[in-house]
């Protein structure tokens, strides 16, 4: 990695930075006094949906990237690539009530739905982003021999890695939707969904915390995933 | 064969016979579309869709082989130096052997204050450089050039053409190269293969017998230009 790429390229970025750690902790402070709702319970149904996302967005990560690099192209890839977009269109929410059934009221039901709903936006845009490699550069591949693990780990990860950051940011806006309707489907007894239910007589409340998630939600692109997405773009300019 | 659209197909090339020895240096010269960048990369089995047979001589792997190709190919996530390690990584060349080897080749294209920049930082002339300096360093027995000069200007194609003339005297490697520059073709080549398009045909191999360093005015040289226009324009 290069050294001078700054992602903080002056104090007023610095400032900018904090700007965006502070704002969320003052939104939910004011929200919390606001509302007359303990700091605390705030701050831990916040959180718990904050890790039921992050363990969903690892293991849908993980998934997406790995079939993305295993059918992208090729023979299989016509046959594969077909199955996959009839998978995404499966309404998979109908299924939730059977879910509970079979698994109960339970992080993994939540964790099953949500990997369901992040897992598409990042294989698609992996594998598209895999597909429009230079042909160039795969023949340098190809004449170089480099094959199997070595493959993967000095070319395709580092070609499909825009296309997993583009996916992850569209993959996560599509979690956190997810994430409010399952838990309170699911009655669950943490978590933003949880906390939406209990105040659904009030609109007030409602408007407000739906701010806040807003402002949380922003400040997390903002803070993370848009220098990602500039970092991997300029990796890849020529 | 280019796919035309559903079923239907046209060749490329047709009746390709060829033989080219050790230690040659090959060129292949003709107009845009009449298949000389197809035929190098069947011959290099980078194109693998071809009716007909292709055989190496026993003592020549396909890991022998290196490539140079027009855009200079570099992966632009990686810096002159990984770019160049890349070929030996792949090939299982230990370290210490793999630093050898590149700072061999940086030396040689004049390219070690740049081994840890990256390719967009760099001049086309350079990025070549280290196109040439990664086909290099694996020390291969056959070199495959795809119009390497025709992105560079003028003065940096004239350097690296007299570069690889060197390295081809010195080497004792086979080049085998592709140009639609005549002049470039009577240049370097020991054979030139004239081709025309549609059909891709070799209409003729010419056997290059002018002495080096060849000079580009002179009559003798202008005679071999001469009949190679007309073989491609009867």
């Amino acid at each position: 990695m290069r050294k001078n790429h700054h992602i903080y390229r002056s104090w007023i970025q610095i400032g900018i930075v904090f700007a965006f750690i502070l704002v969320p902790f003052l939104a939910m402070l004011a929200f919390s006094a606001i509302a007359d709702i303990a700091l605390s319970d705030l701050f831990s149904d916040i959180t718990s949906s904050i890790v039921r996302i992050f363990i969903a967005y690892v293991i849908a990560a993980l998934l997406a990237w790995g079939c993305a690099v295993s059918f992208y192209r090729g023979k299989i890839s016509s046959v594969a690539l077909p199955i996959f977009d009839i998978l995404q269109s499966i309404p998979s929410f109908a299924a939730l009530p059977i879910a509970i059934l079979y698994w109960g009221e339970s992080n993994f039901t939540v964790i099953v739905f949500l990997v369901l709903a992040i897992i598409w936006p990042i294989f698609f845009s992996t594998v598209s982003s895999l597909r429009l490699i230079k042909h160039d550069w795969e023949e340098t591949i190809q004449i170089a021999g480099l094959k199997g693990f070595k493959k993967f780990i000095h070319f395709l990860l580092p070609a499909s890695i825009p296309g997993l950051i583009t996916g992850s940011i569209v993959g996560l806006g599509e979690g956190w939707e997810a994430i409010v309707a399952t838990e309170i489907i699911v009655h669950l007894h943490s978590g933003v969904g949880n906390f939406f239910l209990r105040f659904s007589q009030d609109t007030t409340i409602t408007v407000l915390g739906m701010l806040t998630l807003l402002i949380i939600i922003f400040s997390i692109n903002k803070l993370i995933w848009l220098p990602l997405l500039e970092w991997s773009h300029r990796r890849l300019e020529e | 064969m280019f796919p035309t659209g559903r079923n239907h197909s046209i060749p490329a090339l047709k009746n390709i016979s060829l033989a080219i020895e050790t230690g040659e240096f090959f060129v292949f010269v003709g107009p845009s579309g009449c298949g000389k960048s197809t035929i190098l990369r069947i011959m290099s089995n980078l194109e693998k869709e071809y009716r007909g047979t292709l055989t190496y001589s026993p003592d020549l792997a396909l890991s022998d082989i290196s490539f140079v190709f027009q855009q200079f190919a570099l992966l632009p996530w990686l810096t002159v130096y990984e770019n160049i390690e890349l070929n030996l990584i792949a090939k299982n060349i230990p370290e210490p052997l793999r630093r050898k080897n590149i700072q061999r080749e940086l030396k040689r294209f004049h390219l070690e204050k740049f081994s840890s920049a990256y390719p967009k930082e760099l001049s086309g002339g350079m990025r070549q450089r280290v196109g040439f300096a990664r086909a290099l360093a694996t020390d291969p027995k056959v070199i495959f050039l795809d119009e390497p000069f025709s992105e560079l200007d003028s003065f940096t194609a004239q350097e690296l053409r007299k570069e690889l003339l060197h390295i081809w005297e010195e080497q004792k490697v086979t080049i085998i190269m592709v140009t639609h520059i005549v002049e470039e073709a009577i240049e370097l080549a020991d054979r030139i293969a004239i081709m025309t398009p549609r059909p891709g045909e070799i209409k003729k191999v010419l056997r290059n017998t002018l002495g080096r360093p060849r000079i580009r005015r002179s009559e003798p040289f202008y005679t071999i230009e001469d009949a190679i226009y007309a073989t491609i324009h009867p």
